[in-house]
């Protein structure tokens, strides 16, 4: 690299550094910061509070390591309180084969402080391939499109599953994604049968969702890692989402200076240009 | 009996058998048919597949119309969601064969950069060995194969998914928040008014969703008509009402779009499919 080259790449390196050093050092050191739910999510929490007690929760887990920032916290988030509030549900993945995975990590991790047990208080259905057709499946027959659990046992002998054969006996889906899966529970689950939705994405798919919400498809948002943060104040519990606020906020602070800085460079420069020329 | 009921044991063992012995069958007599032929059969079942799906959904639950008074393809789609997955398999094989193809290639010739399909290779053989192997062996101390015990065929998974598998993916994702740093300062630029305002929406909406930027608006009332100048507040307002209004915008485009690629799908009017490149071919 010339040394004009290495200087034009300074500008680049030291913003890589800056982000880097605030990231860090506010996530070694946050500062707790009380949070109040916003409409959507207090909505999402009130409907899982309303549920009926003998249906089960779909967590649909559409979302793999790169999105795990804001959906792990959502996650875990949701299972605190279907755990707190004795709620049984189903880990289900369809659009990432991981998900279910990590999702099993989180219920495990937690279920030691609610002293929960997986098959009676929650299933794992693992990762079902083939897209929009197996929702479709399993809206109409659960134990056939599922057969059998990630520990390989018949899904009907798992104790959490006791009853349920069909939509009928689903309370509410809740769709934990970093991708445009809310469109096929919409149209093919609450659409056809009216299945309360749920919704918890990634800042960036959050504006998707707001039509949706404002429509009454979906029951609730919990939009970004500020959306697990929110539920976690309004279930009481501490969390990563909390946790992670301080940094988030530094890290928008800084590209919000930056943004700013580059636009004073901008104008200084042509200022400049103008007065040379002139 | 059920046609699609499941089976186990021997008879589960038996139907493997005839289904592999049958799909050979099955691969063996289309490899033979002339090109013609593939593509009208090709055509017919994407017809097929498509008017099944159509028909389902559209066609009301229940009717004195239908035998049995319900909609008679409902209670084949859990089978198609199955045999939809046995295909869904098969791209999954393709993919795998395409990929060691592609790699194994570039392997033999040496070509620039060889070792990352090496890499590929041992990642992927690593992945699909250790996966399977775990998946069927008991977390036990009981001695497995290779001079391993079942508990290190668990742990050795254990280093691969969550070692580094899980942190390369975050890795690569978390190298956007770099990137989106150095753009917003090389790239963001206000050349005019709409350049202005939204960059304006985009403070809002990113000091709006963290508790810093929140503090900054915290003195004024929570209720009343002083509080809609909240930054939570203001920024709720540009999502609900003037995002969304874009948002549906897009989303009914998309969705006409999609229906019309569909339909062009369904009816196989879409142009350079595999079987138009062959016949072109002198």
């Amino acid at each position: 690299m010339s040394v004009a080259a290495g200087r034009s790449e300074r500008p680049r390196y030291v913003i890589y550094a800056l982000l880097w050093l605030i990231v860090i050092v506010t996530l070694i050191w946050p500062i707790p910061s009380p949070m109040k739910a916003s409409p959507p999510v207090r909505s999402l929490h009130n409907a899982i509070e309303a549920l009926p007690r003998n249906k089960l929760v779909i967590l649909s887990v559409s979302w793999d390591v790169g999105t795990r920032g804001e959906n792990g916290p959502q996650t875990a988030a949701l299972v605190q309180h279907l755990f707190k509030s004795g709620r049984r549900f189903a880990i289900f993945g369809w659009a990432y084969p991981t998900g279910p995975m990590l999702a099993e990590g989180i219920a495990q991790s937690l279920s030691r402080k609610y002293g929960k047990r997986y098959g009676t208080d929650w299933v794992n259905w693992g990762f079902k391939a083939g897209g929009i057709p197996t929702l479709q499946a399993l809206a109409k027959d659960i134990p056939r499109t599922i057969v059998e659990d990630i520990r390989h046992t018949t899904i009907t002998d798992v104790p959490a599953m006791a009853g349920v054969r069909d939509w009928h006996e689903i309370g509410m889906v809740i769709d934990i994604t970093g991708s445009a899966t809310l469109d096929a529970w919409v149209a093919f689950w609450q659409g056809v049968y009216g299945v309360p939705l749920g919704y918890a994405c990634t800042g960036v798919m959050g504006p998707e969702a707001f039509p949706y919400l404002d429509a009454g498809q979906i029951k609730g948002v919990l939009n970004a890692l500020v959306g697990a943060a929110e539920y976690e104040a309004m279930v009481g519990i501490g969390g990563q989402g909390q946790q992670r606020m301080t940094s988030q906020s530094a890290a928008h602070v800084l590209i919000i200076a930056l943004i700013i800085l580059g636009n004073v460079l901008m104008v200084r420069d042509r200022r400049r240009k103008a007065g040379d020329r002139g | 009996m059920h046609p699609f009921a499941p089976v186990h044991g021997r008879e589960l063992w038996i139907y493997i058998a005839a289904a592999t012995a049958g799909w050979i069958a099955l691969f063996a007599l289309l490899h033979r048919l002339p090109l013609r032929h593939k593509r009208a059969l090709t055509i017919a079942l994407t017809f097929i597949a498509g008017l099944f799906y159509t028909l389902e959904f559209y066609l009301p639950a229940k009717s004195h119309w239908f035998p049995w008074w319900k909609n008679p393809l409902s209670d084949l789609i859990v089978p198609m969601g199955n045999a939809m997955n046995v295909i869904f398999g098969f791209t999954l094989a393709l993919g795998l064969i395409n990929l060691a193809m592609i790699h194994g290639r570039n392997i033999a010739r040496k070509r620039p950069g060889w070792f990352n399909s090496a890499a590929f290779f041992a990642a992927m053989i690593s992945m699909i060995v250790f996966g399977l192997w775990q998946t069927y062996t008991p977390d036990t101390n009981r001695p497995a194969a290779l001079g391993l015990s079942c508990a290190q065929v668990h742990r050795v998974y254990d280093v691969l998914f969550n070692g580094l598998l899980q942190p390369l993916g975050a890795t690569v994702f978390s190298i956007l928040a770099f990137y989106m740093a150095t753009a917003a300062f090389r790239a963001f630029r206000i050349r005019a008014a709409e350049a202005a305002l939204m960059m304006a929406s985009a403070f809002i909406v990113m000091l709006g969703q963290v508790p810093v930027g929140r503090a900054l608006t915290n003195w004024l009332p929570a209720h009343g008509f002083y509080s809609q100048f909240r930054l939570e507040r203001f920024m709720g307002w540009i999502l609900n009402t003037w995002s969304m209004a874009g948002v549906r915008a897009v989303g009914f485009g998309l969705a006409v779009g999609g229906l019309s690629m569909a339909l062009r799908i369904w009816l196989s009017l879409e142009r350079g499919s595999f079987f138009e490149m062959r016949e072109s071919k002198p």
